[in-house]
């Protein structure tokens, strides 16, 4: 009788252990939240100093993208009617919004994102707003890493928003126009 | 007839142990990492069928030991009126939940995006008009890397077929939980 219990009992550790050193490699768990990222801007294009203007880019300007002018500034609290873009979130989450932009190429006019919203020699200033934002408090735009735009836009929500360049201090090269892309990312709030 | 007796309720006893073991200590079962009934693209809610989304917005990962393989999945929905191609890419984060850390820089090098044939450290995959696609994406840290506690990074999906200097990205949070 105590003979079978004692092998019993060590049967049970030794199942136990064996038990615990597979769950101890397999307990990785993964999980989602339910909902989904649908989200979208427009218009796509901004080509500055071409909203209201004639297109043609001086240095060490600012232009914004600002449908009553596109050396306008915005006002203190910045208006629907100065904002170019409008993005839509018909996702089912609220969502936070980024907006990155990387160098202008291709042409003449090139500079890269300086990352502090100020121009310089060959780098330009970029700063992302929405409309009811302080305009004082504008999001520095960077190459990558922009801090947040907007932290809570719930879902079915529309907002307007815009964004400056101020372009290079150098003088550009020729008159070929260079191109950028400006990214506005989505992402669960 | 004694010995019987003696056995039936010790055997009884290992394999209400082994159970008890299987259905309440270890419930996420399996055996590579990925328990069961964790589809990351559980949703109940009609997407629209006209515009892009993707899904989930956020994975959690916890548990997670350096060396060890997990996957999951996104889902990819092209709303347009073509065909278009999507890039699904790692995506450094531009802001973190509080609480985690950026990523370390060798993340894009610890992962491995596949859908049907296309495979590789990124991919562009091409979805029909108002199609979807899953895209699998396994993340296996070297063994013996030194990562945070608590780490977030993205995964970046962008239509290629938009044009202009403004373009759209949808991305979904990875919250990796260590453990």
């Amino acid at each position: 009788m105590k003979k079978v219990i004692l092998i019993s009992v060590t049967l049970a550790i030794l199942l136990v252990g064996l038990l615990t050193t597979v769950a101890s490699a397999t307990d990785i768990t993964i999980t989602a939240t339910p909902g989904y990222v649908s989200f979208s801007s427009a218009p796509t294009t901004w080509t500055l100093n071409d909203i209201t203007g004639d297109g043609f880019i001086n240095v060490d300007t600012v232009y914004y993208a600002n449908p009553l002018g596109d050396t306008t500034p915005p006002s203190a609290t910045v208006l629907d009617a100065e904002c170019q873009f409008t993005w839509t979130n018909d996702s089912t989450v609220d969502i936070e919004v980024y907006v990155d932009c990387g160098s202008f190429t291709g042409g003449d006019a090139d500079m890269t994102n300086g990352g502090t919203g100020s121009n310089g020699a060959t780098t330009y200033g970029a700063y992302s707003w929405y409309s009811g934002m302080t305009y004082a408090s504008k999001v520095i735009v960077k190459s990558s890493g922009s801090n947040v735009l907007y932290t809570t836009v719930t879902p079915g929500e529309d907002k307007k928003w815009g964004a400056e360049i101020e372009t290079r201090e150098d003088a550009w090269t020729g008159g070929d126009a260079s191109t950028a892309t400006m990214t506005i990312t989505a992402i669960e709030a | 007839m004694k010995k019987k007796k003696v056995w039936i309720p010790a055997i009884i006893a290992i394999v209400a142990v082994a159970l008890v073991f299987i259905f309440v200590v270890n419930p996420s079962g399996g055996s590579d990492g990925n328990p069961n009934g964790s589809n990351p693209n559980n949703n109940h809610d009609p997407p629209p069928i006209e515009s892009n989304w993707i899904r989930p917005g956020k994975v959690f990962i916890g548990n997670y030991t350096a060396g060890a393989s997990i996957s999951f999945e996104i889902e990819i929905h092209n709303g347009g009126d073509n065909t278009a191609e999507f890039s699904v890419a790692y995506r450094f984060p531009d802001g973190v939940i509080e609480g985690y850390s950026k990523p370390p820089s060798g993340v894009p090098n610890w992962l491995y995006f596949r859908s049907g044939d296309v495979r590789g450290r990124r991919v562009i995959v091409p979805v029909e008009s108002r199609g979807t696609c899953i895209v699998q994406i396994t993340l296996k840290a070297p063994e013996g890397s030194e990562l945070p506690n608590k780490w977030e990074f993205w995964i970046g999906v962008i239509d290629k077929s938009q044009t202009g200097m403004v373009i759209t990205e949808l991305a979904s949070r990875v919250l990796v939980t260590m453990q």
